[in-house]
C-alpha cells in the first residue's frame, strides 16, 4: 500500500472487539522525548496510529529570520541535538555554496571526520533504546561507555559535549591537538571496534531480539521512496541511495567506503544497517585522521557576512537521513527564509503506515527502528 | 534521465529559470498539481515541500529529484486573498506531513489534502508565524 493509510477511527475493527484509543505520552518514558501518539486499537492489535507532534516547538525557522548568519550556527545544533555537528555542517554547506566560500582543505577533512563521529554517537543512543523499548536495560548501560568517550574527546577538542558550535563558514571554529586525534584513532581501532563486537554478541545475535524484529514492518524501496523515507531506514530496503555517495561533499569522495544496505526491508533490516554503519563509519573516521593535511582551518572572511540575494536547496546525509536546507537571502545580514528539511520528521510521518495490524507489544520494536529525534521534528 | 523542463514549463503555462543553482520552473497555481504529476511520470521523486512569504504573495515551493544529484525547483506564487492549490498527496503520498506544516505556518491551505490540520502549532494558535506580517517581540524591541 503506497497511497492512503487507516485514519484513527476509520479503521474497522473485527466486530468482535470494540476498539480504544489508547494515548502515549507526551509524559512518559517509553517516548524518546515529548511525542505523543494516538494509537487505535483492536484488542492488542494497532489499527491506526496518529503521531502528534509540536511539543518542543521553538520556531527555529522564524528564529533564523531575526538572527545574523554567524548566530545561526548555534540554532542549528539544537535541530538534531544529537547529530550536532552534521547539522551545522548542513547549514554551513548552504551558506557557502550561496555566497561561493572555499573553505579550508583541512577543515573539510575535520568536518567528514566530526561528521562520522556524530554519526557513531547518535547511533549508539539508538541502539541502547531500541534495545529499551523491548525491554532490555543493558544496551543503555553499554552503549554509554563508547558514547562518553567520544564525547569526552569533543569536550576536549570543541569545547563542549552536545552544543559545539564548531563550523565556521569556510572552515571550522579551531584546529585540533594531534595528541588528541592520534588518541582517537588508537581508541577507534582497538576499543570501539571491540565494544561494536560485545554489542553483537550482547543483541545482534540474540534468538529473543532476532525473532522480535525479523520480518516486522516491511517496507520495499518504491514505498520508502513515495513516503519520503531517507537515511538509513531506505537503505534498509536495499536501496543504495546516499547523499555521501551520490553528490559527494567534504571529502566523502577521496575516502575508501561503502555505502551500507540491507534488502530484507523490515525491522531488522534496519537494525542491521546502522550497525554496519558504526563500523563505516570508525573507519572512515580514521582514514580522515590518517590522511587530513596540515595547515589552516578557516578562511579569512568579513564577521558580518551578506550573501548575495538568491536562492539555494542543499542536501545533506545527516545521521538520519537527507537533512535539507533551503536557504533564500535578499542580500541582507539575515536570512530571508532558512527553511530545514528534516529527516526525522519525514520519517516518523511513515509510522501511521508501518504499524496497522502489528501487535502492541512491537509496536515499540517498529518505533525503535524509526530512530526519531523530536528536538529535529518539532524544530 | 532528466525531463525536457523547457516544454514542460510551456505546456503548463510557466516559466523556466535556469540561472540559479536548480533549474526552476513556475506555473499557474491550477497546474500545480499535473505539472507534479507529469514529473513524477518521469520517474521524479520529491524532497520537500514549503513555502516563502515574498511580501506580495506566498510562494509554494517544491524540490524534487530528477537523479540522485540533480534537483528541480518548483514554484507556484498564491495571493493573499485566495491561499489554496491544489495538494500534491495524490502525486506524492509523503508530501502530507510537509503540506500540512505549510498550512501550520502560512495559513496556505491544499485542496484535496486529506487532514488539512496544524502540524507543530496546536489547534486555536492564532496567525501564521513564518508570514512576514507576524512579528516576534524580539524584533520590536529593535
Amino acid at each position: 500500500m503506497i497511497g492512503d493509510y487507516p485514519r484513527l477511527g476509520q479503521a474497522s475493527a473485527d466486530g468482535a472487539t470494540k476498539s480504544i484509543v489508547l494515548n502515549m505520552g507526551p509524559q512518559h518514558p517509553s517516548m524518546h522525548g515529548v511525542l505523543h501518539l494516538m494509537v487505535e486499537l483492536s484488542g492488542e492489535t494497532v489499527l491506526a496510529c496518529r503521531p502528534v507532534i509540536g511539543y518542543l516547538h521553538r520556531g527555529i525557522e522564524k528564529l533564523f529570520e531575526n538572527r545574523t548568519y554567524n548566530q545561526c550556527i548555534v540554532l542549528c545544533d539544537r535541530l538534531d541535538y544529537i547529530s550536532q555537528y552534521s547539522n551545522e555542517w548542513a547549514f554551513c554547506r548552504a551558506v557557502e555554496k550561496l555566497a561561493d566560500i572555499e573553505v579550508a582543505k583541512r577543515a573539510e577533512w575535520l568536518r567528514t571526520m566530526y561528521a562520522e563521529l556524530v554519526r557513531i554517537t547518535s547511533h549508539l543512543l539508538w541502539w541502547s533504546s531500541v534495545g529499551l523499548d523491548m525491554g532490555a536495560w543493558t544496551p543503555l548501560i553499554y552503549a554509554m561507555v563508547p558514547r562518553e568517550h567520544l564525547f569526552d574527546f569533543y569536550e576536549a577538542t570543541t569545547g563542549s559535549r552536545l552544543m559545539p558550535n564548531y563550523l565556521r563558514f569556510g572552515g571550522v571554529k579551531e584546529d585540533v591537538d594531534p595528541a588528541a586525534l592520534e588518541e582517537l584513532h588508537d581508541w577507534l581501532g582497538t576499543e570501539f571496534f571491540a565494544h561494536l563486537d560485545e554489542f553483537d554478541g550482547l543483541l545482534s545475535g540474540n534468538e529473543i531480539f532476532l525473532s522480535r524484529q525479523r520480518g516486522l514492518a516491511h517496507m520495499t524501496t518504491d514505498q520508502a521512496v513515495a513516503w519520503g523515507v531517507t537515511g538509513p531506514m531506505l537503505r534498509a530496503t536495499g536501496c543504495d541511495r546516499d547523499l555521501r555517495k551520490d553528490t559527494p561533499y567534504g571529502v566523502y569522495d577521496r575516502l575508501e567506503w561503502q555505502t551500507m544496505t540491507d534488502a530484507r526491508g523490515d525491522a531488522l533490516a534496519r537494525y542491521t544497517v546502522r550497525m554496519r554503519e558504526m563500523r563505516e563509519s570508525a573507519n572512515m573516521a580514521m582514514q580522515c585522521i590518517e590522511r587530513m593535511p596540515a595547515g589552516e582551518v578557516r578562511t579569512r572572511l568579513p564577521k558580518v557576512l551578506r550573501p548575495p540575494a538568491g536562492e539555494v536547496y542543499v542536501r545533506t546525509e545527516s545521521t538520519r537521513g537527507e537533512l535539507g536546507i533551503y536557504l533564500v537571502s535578499d542580500g541582507s545580514v539575515k536570512p530571508y527564509r532558512l527553511r530545514v528539511h528534516s529527516p526525522a520528521f519525514m520519517n516518523i510521518s511513515s509510522l501511521p503506515r508501518l504499524v496497522p495490524g502489528a501487535h502492541i507489544n512491537d509496536f515499540f520494536a517498529i518505533f525503535g527502528g524509526v530512530d526519531n529525534v523530536m528536538a529535529e521534528i518539532d524544530r | 534521465m532528466t525531463p525536457d523542463l523547457a516544454s514542460l514549463a510551456e505546456r503548463f503555462g510557466g516559466t523556466l529559470d535556469d540561472a540559479g543553482f536548480d533549474p526552476t520552473i513556475r506555473v499557474p497555481r491550477e497546474n500545480w498539481r499535473a505539472l507534479a504529476a507529469a514529473l513524477a511520470a518521469d520517474g521524479v521523486w520529491f524532497s520537500d515541500v514549503t513555502a516563502v512569504d515574498t511580501g506580495e504573495t506566498v510562494d509554494v515551493v517544491a524540490h524534487v529529484c530528477a537523479s540522485r544529484s540533480e534537483q528541480i525547483t518548483l514554484k507556484t506564487a498564491l495571493s493573499d486573498d485566495d491561499l489554496t492549490v491544489d495538494s500534491l498527496v495524490p502525486v506524492w503520498p509523503g508530501v502530507e506531513w510537509l503540506e500540512r506544516e505549510v498550512y501550520d505556518m502560512f495559513g496556505v491551505s491544499f485542496d484535496g489534502h486529506p487532514d488539512m490540520t496544524r502540524i507543530l502549532l496546536y489547534e486555536g494558535f492564532e496567525g501564521y508565524p513564518l508570514r512576514k506580517s507576524f512579528l516576534l517581540d524580539v524584533e520590536e524591541d529593535g
